[in-house]
């Protein structure tokens, strides 16, 4: 379906909307008046805007299937909003649409501590979600570095993973069950508290949709048993091989890290100078690496990582004993968007490829960052094949920021010619919709569109993003 | 019996393509282990590994390789899947291995599932081709990816509805250096369920918790086991760690739980998860595979325990249940304490024996896979697997 343009919408449709929307959430759950609308405009990628329609904050799954049912019948599309923490423009109100925020759906409805689940609503903080079942003995293990800011809905949105998993995976292991609207308000429960489904897996293709599916009102979360024991350990190398070949070793050693991080020789320099994390100076890169689990598990897993980090050469071997000192070695990693922030403007990739082939990424990075002229760091997730790099450039010069952005493509593109994925966690939203056609042939694509149609036949739903706008528009 | 084995996947596109213009339903089968077809389609000539770098820890194989060739391969590099894929030959009476395909199209997960996720959680790409005969790749080669709609989960745990499955890719991890099972005596299904919960949320990091009632201890014929029922508890880990481990465990346990070590632990598992305990050989009555909510596992296998001789196998920490009795009585007893359990739902190991009983499909449900099965396969030519191929509605 063609969707009419901001312009061809008559104002009278619009007055209509909204009157409908209001006796559905109140005013207090409803935006129109252009200042308010203006915080609602973009997310966190910040390089394009539009403003929605309007913009409803509901409380409950019903409210959301009476505001899906009245758009659908108008016409009007539909784009969901979490925290807006996403850096792809996933939440931006394309196509007139009408935002619904979760904001107001933060309740955590039931938590079972036999079962391990515990059900949210779409809006709940992720952390907010451990800090309620954590006493108990369970966490919920997908972390996101916005992980205090963002949302259940937008982690399951985007398929939201973290640092941690390598060890616990990423939101769509971690995810029971959903309740979800559909295009035209219909209530779908999909998925429940057995291990597995008697029908379609249609959470598995639920996560990581971008919303275009439909709308994830609730969520039943499969949790991870508290680890009593945590170890970290800070290892620095000379050599940037030395250090790819030991983060290998340790996974091939049979120790499953939490998680296994690589930093950069720029990246740690900068993480240092910006936070004082007392990284080793001089070391070409750094790895970070936890483990946790009971007393004895974390104490051998820490012999073999330490014993594994020297015959590898490290050059520094720091070990962390408690959660507190772990934190510490953390300190200079976890900084990285403020360390890189401060230095000027970045573009943070998410890219992914096979393990074997880091140091070939590696390489191909710092071809690229010299071939573009562009100043960079980079970091790893060395268990699971996450590159980012953070391209850094001046917004105030328009040629500039186009060299990084086309640098950050090439790269994305040196990606997957090695095997890898364009997108391994900020999903693609609109900054990368043009790139999908990178790693899947026009009938791959065709055949996602056609399951996206499935779910929602007009593509009403978070339009414009994702796919690229001829794939969309032949439809 | 027509039953085509295309050897690669052009041929099989082909013969998919020439069905859909001649409106011929295909049959899709892994190896056919589950085979009682008439007029199949069939991986099992697609086999081979087509890429393994055991640094990647990532292995690519075409659908029809034997699962075991999998395994042996992974096992010489010291990695595994993580979910212990099951082999349900003995329960089924079948011949054939199960293929890597089909584990991926069942989503059939072992004894490790609730901690170290399902086949489904390790699987990370697909090639298949679907009702138009058109091949389509899902997914990608390494563990994270999030770019594109991903279809992967979606056709793989569909039973062969809505694709033909040509190559599958798994993540892979490094396998355990040692393994200890604990096993206790003489608990009620509730009691053990219970226990495991409680020694998780307490850290104990279990990789296999399983209640046997007493029919199903003495089946799997280890001298270990003894009479009466018995809590099997599993640890794995490095070497070096696994005593302590599994001393503070015992501790935590009391007097008359046992230890078993390595190769035996090894076995015991390897029965649990292939459903041994309750299998009979092809002929015999039926065996219900029960998925259930794990806080209602214990008195649903507690009431089924009481029919007479029948053997029940709890796994999954308390939310999977397999159950066999002699006289045939188990599939009304099943039926009836389904009903009354939020969520749970049961299937019938073969097609002869019914089908899937499951109270939660809703006409939503049913409309969406109907959608979906006409936007991958819309001339709707791939019948299901077999019965075991869950069917919502109609069939309570």
């Amino acid at each position: 379906m063609k969707l009419p343009s901001v312009a061809r919408r008559k104002t009278t449709t619009k007055e209509r909307v909204a009157a409908a929307l209001a006796r559905i959430v109140g005013s207090d759950g409803l935006i129109t008046t252009p200042r308010r609308l203006k915080v609602y405009e973009t997310d966190g990628y910040h390089a394009q805007a539009s403003t929605p329609l309007a913009v409803v904050l509901p409380t409950t799954t019903a409210q959301v299937q009476a505001v899906m049912h009245c758009c659908a019948a108008e016409g009007v599309a539909v784009a969901p909003r979490g925290s807006g923490t996403g850096l792809t423009g996933g939440a931006i109100p394309l196509h007139d649409a009408v935002l619904i925020g979760t904001a107001k759906m933060r309740g955590i409805l039931d938590f079972n501590a036999t079962n391990g689940l515990v059900r949210v609503q779409a809006g709940v903080r992720n952390e907010a979600v451990s800090r309620h079942t954590r006493p108990h003995g369970w966490f919920y293990a997908p972390d996101p570095s916005s992980r205090r800011a963002c949302t259940i809905g937008g982690n399951i949105a985007t398929n939201s993973g973290g640092a941690a998993c390598l060890k616990y995976g990423v939101t769509v292991n971690n995810v029971a069950g959903l309740t979800m609207v559909m295009r035209d308000g219909e209530l779908l429960e999909v998925g429940g508290a057995t291990y597995d489904d008697d029908g379609l897996d249609l959470a598995g293709v639920i996560c990581g949709s971008e919303g275009q599916l439909g709308l994830v009102t609730e969520a039943l979360l499969r949790l991870t048993p508290v680890p009593p024991h945590v170890r970290a350990a800070l290892l620095g190398f000379a050599r940037q091989d030395d250090a790819l070949a030991c983060a290998s070793a340790i996974l091939a050693a049979g120790v499953l890290p939490v998680a296994l991080e690589y930093m950069d020789r720029t990246a740690a320099r900068r993480c240092d100078d910006f936070s004082h994390s007392d990284y080793p100076s001089g070391a070409a890169a750094l790895l970070i690496v936890e483990v946790d689990g009971a007393a004895a598990e974390v104490e051998a897993e820490a012999t073999v990582i330490t014993g594994v980090a020297r015959s590898q050469d490290a050059m520094t071997v720091r070990v962390a004993d408690d959660l507190d000192a772990a934190a510490r070695l953390w300190q200079g990693r976890n900084a990285i968007y403020g360390a890189m922030g401060r230095l000027n403007n970045y573009y943070a990739l998410d890219c992914a490829v096979p393990l074997r082939q880091f140091g070939t990424a590696l390489a191909m990075i710092t071809d690229h960052a010299a071939r573009f002229c562009v100043d960079h760091a980079t970091v790893l997730h060395a268990g699971d094949g996450t590159v980012h790099s953070f391209l850094l450039y001046d917004a105030n010069n328009p040629d500039d920021e186009s060299r990084a952005h086309r640098c950050g493509d090439a790269i994305r593109a040196g990606c997957v010619a090695l095997g890898g994925a364009l997108t391994s966690e900020y999903g693609v939203g609109l900054e990368k919709r043009d790139l999908l056609d990178l790693q899947y042939r026009p009938q791959d694509l065709a055949q996602q569109l056609a399951v996206r149609q499935a779910f929602a036949p007009d593509l009403g739903l978070n339009p414009g993003k994702v796919f690229p706008p001829a794939v969309e528009a032949a439809e | 019996m027509s039953l085509c084995s295309p050897t690669c996947e052009h041929e099989a596109a082909t013969i998919i393509g020439n069905a859909a213009d001649r409106g011929v339903r295909l049959r899709l089968l892994g190896g056919g282990s589950r085979a009682t077809a008439t007029r199949g389609l069939s991986a099992r000539a697609l086999t081979g590994i087509t890429r393994y770098h055991p640094e990647d820890r990532v292995i690519t194989a075409r659908a029809g390789t034997p699962l075991p060739d999998v395994t042996a391969a992974l096992a010489d590099h010291g990695q595994q899947l993580s979910f212990e894929p099951p082999d349900h030959r003995r329960l089924l009476g079948a011949v054939r291995p199960p293929t890597i395909g089909g584990v991926a199209a069942t989503n059939l997960s072992g004894p490790r599932r609730p901690f170290a996720g399902a086949a489904r959680d390790s699987l990370i790409g697909l090639r298949f081709i679907n009702g138009r005969g058109e091949l389509i790749q899902t997914g990608a080669g390494v563990t994270k990816n999030v770019a594109g709609l991903d279809l992967t989960k979606l056709v793989a745990g569909a039973w062969g509805r809505l694709g033909f499955i040509t190559e599958v890719t798994f993540r892979v991890f490094t396998a355990a250096q040692a393994e200890v099972t604990i096993a206790v005596p003489g608990q009620a299904p509730i009691a053990a369920i219970e226990l495991f919960a409680r020694l998780l949320a307490s850290g104990t990091r279990l990789t296999g918790a399983a209640w046997l009632s007493p029919t199903a201890a003495h089946r799997t014929t280890h001298e270990y086991i003894g009479g009466g029922p018995v809590t099997l508890l599993r640890l794995e880990g490095l070497a070096a760690a696994i005593d302590d481990m599994a001393s503070h465990l015992r501790d935590q346990l009391g007097g008359s739980a046992r230890r078993l070590d390595g190769p035996p632990s090894r076995r015991l598992w390897q029965a649990v998860g292939n459903a041994e305990p309750v299998a009979n050989g092809a002929t015999a009555t039926p065996v219900w595979r029960i998925s259930t909510p794990v806080d209602a596992g214990g008195s649903v296998a507690a009431d089924l325990s009481r029919l007479r001789d029948a053997a029940v196998v709890v796994d999954w920490r308390g939310g999977l249940i397999w159950i066999r009795s002699p006289d045939g009585a188990e599939t009304d007893a099943v039926r009836r304490r389904i009903a009354t359990v939020p969520g749970a739902f049961a299937r019938p190991m073969r097609e002869s024996d019914g089908a899937t009983i499951s109270p939660r499909a809703t006409a939503a449900h049913r409309a969406l896979a109907d959608r979906l099965k006409r936007a991958l396969d819309p001339h709707d030519i791939f019948e299901p697997a077999v019965a075991l191929a869950p069917q919502r509605a109609e069939s309570r």
